[in-house]
């Protein structure tokens, strides 16, 4: 076991900063991609993970324990917005009877 | 094993896993993919010694917003044969789009960053557990605590509004 | 801080009195509530102190946030008076909406009173998502819905490129709290690559939020899908909130990385008034027309952001009042026409049949076009002249584009002040007492805005 933050073992702070942006590149290719709104809402889900990653990594760098909290505060939105994004959803699904955003085109022109 | 080999190992896991939820065809196989990569960043918070985040973390997305995701799929009835084709070129573009915005971020980063040495404090490392976090939530950040219960009926009042059945109206 | 709980208090409490379905006492509770928030707001401008003390240095009204905030709560009031017909169709519901309306106007207030991060994300959030939900309102219209949908999704990826944005300003400063931040930007103890990745990236999210140009895609359709009173609160509340926070963050915070972010401020500033204005002249739709004119009243907006001098809080306030103002008398207006097809055809004879809205009509369209004695004239010409010393390209190109402007808001005019063909049809428009009031209100402050500005 160690004591003390992974950080003075021997694991450097580049290191979390590489594998967050990956996660959240990984995410953006997802709302690229994806057509399913579903996916798409999870897809976003996975970037504020990454950033989640990212504030937790700074957190324990600096020693401060502020960044966790802001880190709690984003899951609470996130679970609000994950609540609010699939009734709406949920709405259209009941309208246009699809989940596929290339579907939702009625507002152009 | 090393700490760094345990570090590499749940990294690689991590955006294996993360990839998966983005290449499933299958949208079930998606959201168990991304419970997997929640738990998977669970145990990246247990090794920051970040242990009330890691547990809130699989409570609230693996357990509650996961569960969420695939009721509405349930209720939805959407399985692989209703799942919308992308376009090759879309894809592509895509990936290229990701790529050149990663390659981008990490290009910033190639003169290394100037953030010092980790914080002597952080020898402790106690600042993510439940006992510190609590006292910190309910004293200096008691009001933006209080503020998210704003958030959270206007979140509810709008879900009930918007998904619930009206009365159908005959005509 | 006192007024903000009464705002919360009054959504609450117009929640649970439409149990009564009564949808006049939810406006009372609505009405009376807002105006004692404004109240308050206004004692608090005079003695300085509010009658509650706040031991969190998060949130802050100082003299800048009470000005905004009343001017947001201002703006609330006049949409919910004014829309209360549409409210009201559904008597089930107008408690929900009107209730939304309030909420989503607390995070207005704390996005223009934060002072660190937290604040900040809770307050846009809680400005956000009511208004995800009021724009699907419509429950079993297409468009409303697909609009909802769509605001949803550029919504939330902003929020999520925005909160990527903030961790790497964390990590190269080490706090949320803006005047930590932007100390040490100043003092040089946070620089390099995560600063000015952070910066551009939280830049890019917030210009997805106020609309700018190459991130403006998603308003036409917004705009043009959601209810029309919710397209009025979102051109005048949701800009105010952001324009207001995009200022406290950048001109204020990020002072000290000026040439990183005010080089990339300007090209899209650029591209914004000449998209916006250009993309208007082509609208035959009303709503469409208005988003296009605020994608490009948030570009010369942009510009008194740009602009490093202590009048830049004074000159955008005074640019949000005239623009507001307008925006919601030319709403009330659209919504009295109730055309369907939402063309500005349907407006065709306005102000003939009913002189007095053609009167108001007259007054709120010349001042978004900046025409002198209004307060649109002044808001633009403060915001132009404070910046032209630095900026002279910028500036004439503004002042060209805002050419183009006038061009269309005229255009409206003539097609709202047309003699209508066949006049055996005419009927005449019937503003409800309360939306006359209302429209009465929007034409006073838009001919007495040069008085407040001197």
């Amino acid at each position: 076991m160690v004591l003390g933050s992974i950080f003075n073992a021997g694991v450097s702070i580049e290191y979390y900063i590489v594998l967050s942006t990956i996660l959240f590149v990984i995410g953006a290719i997802g709302v690229m991609v994806r057509r399913n709104a579903i996916i798409l809402l999870m897809c976003i889900e996975l970037m504020l993970n990454a950033v989640n990653l990212l504030m937790v990594a700074f957190s324990t760098y600096f020693g401060k324990a502020d960044g966790q909290i802001f880190v709690f505060f984003i899951m609470v939105v996130a679970a609000a917005e994950a609540t609010v994004g699939l009734s709406i959803l949920v709405m259209a699904y009941r309208n246009i009877r699809t989940t596929d955003v290339g579907l939702f085109n009625k507002l152009k022109g | 094993m090393s700490l760094e080999t345990i570090t590499t190992i749940l990294g690689g896991l991590t955006i294996g896993a993360a990839l998966m939820v983005v290449i499933s065809r299958h949208p079930v196989r998606s959201v168990l993919y991304l419970v997997l990569t929640f738990f998977l960043i669970s145990s990246n918070y247990i090794l920051m010694n970040a242990q009330f985040l890691a547990v809130v973390n699989i409570i609230v997305y693996a357990g509650a917003i996961m569960v969420l995701f695939l009721f509405v799929l349930m209720l939805l009835n959407l399985d692989k044969d209703s799942e919308p084709k992308t376009h090759i070129l879309v894809k592509i573009a895509s990936v290229v789009a990701g790529g050149i915005l990663f390659t981008v971020l990490i290009a910033a980063l190639k003169d290394g960053i100037a953030l010092g040495e980790a914080a002597a404090a952080s020898a402790q490392n106690n600042e993510g557990l439940v006992q510190n976090l609590g006292q910190l939530l309910f004293s200096k950040y008691v009001l933006p605590f209080e503020v998210s219960s704003v958030l959270f009926i206007a979140s509810m009042v709008g879900a009930v509004l918007l998904a619930k059945r009206e009365k159908q109206v005959i005509d | 801080m006192d007024a903000l709980i009464i705002v919360f208090v009054t959504g609450l409490i117009s929640m649970f009195i439409a149990m009564a379905k009564k949808p006049v006492l939810v406006l009372a509770t609505a009405m009376i509530g807002l105006s004692s928030a404004l109240a308050l707001m206004i004692n608090q401008w005079w003695t300085g102190t509010g009658f509650i003390q706040l031991n969190y240095e998060g949130l802050l009204f100082d003299k800048p946030s009470i000005l905004y905030s009343s001017l947001a709560i201002s703006f609330v009031l006049l949409i919910i008076a004014g829309g209360y017909s549409y409210f009201k169709q559904e008597v089930e519901h107008t408690g929900e909406y009107i209730s939304l309306l309030i909420f989503s106007l607390v995070g207005a207030m704390c996005m223009i009173a934060f002072t660190d991060l937290f604040m900040f994300f809770l307050g846009l959030e809680i400005l956000s998502i009511p208004i995800y939900v009021m724009v699907g309102s419509k429950k079993r219209d297409i468009l409303s819905t697909e609009a909802s949908l769509k605001y949803f999704f550029t919504g939330s990826l902003a929020t999520g490129i925005l909160l990527f944005g903030t961790a790497w300003v964390y990590g190269a400063t080490g706090s949320f709290k803006i005047n930590e931040i932007s100390a040490a930007i100043l003092d040089g103890s946070a620089k390099g690559a995560l600063l000015n990745v952070g910066i551009l990236i939280m830049m890019a999210a917030f210009l997805f939020k106020v609309g700018a140009a190459p991130f403006h895609f998603w308003s036409p359709d917004v705009y043009g899908g959601a209810p029309t009173i919710v397209t009025g609160f979102m051109a005048a509340v949701v800009k105010l909130a952001g324009l207001f926070a995009f200022l406290k963050l950048f001109t204020f915070t990020f002072w000290g990385a000026y040439p990183l972010w005010s080089g990339a401020l300007f090209g899209i500033i650029i591209l914004t008034v000449i998209v916006g204005n250009l993309s208007a002249l082509a609208q035959t739709r009303f709503k469409r027309m208005l988003a296009f004119s605020s994608i490009a009243n948030a570009g010369y907006a942009l510009i008194a952001i740009m602009n490093q001098s202590n009048w830049s809080t004074w000159n955008l306030w005074m640019y949000i009042y005239g623009y507001g103002f307008a925006i919601i008398a030319l709403i009330i207006i659209s919504l009295l026409v109730n055309d369907e097809n939402d063309s500005i055809e349907g407006f065709r004879g306005v102000g003939r049949k009913n002189p007095f809205i053609g009167f108001v009509l007259t007054v709120s369209l010349l001042s978004l076009a900046g025409v002198p004695p209004l307060a649109g004239f002044f808001g633009k010409y403060m915001v132009f002249a404070a910046a032209f010393k630095q900026y002279p390209v910028l500036v004439i190109t503004a002042i060209a584009t805002s050419g183009i402007g006038m061009v269309y808001y005229l255009r409206f005019f003539m097609t709202a002040m047309a003699k209508e063909e066949n006049e055996s049809t005419v009927e005449k428009l019937k503003p409800s007492i309360l939306q006359t009031i209302v429209l009465l209100i929007c034409a006073i402050a838009l001919l007495i805005g040069g008085y407040i500005a001197y």
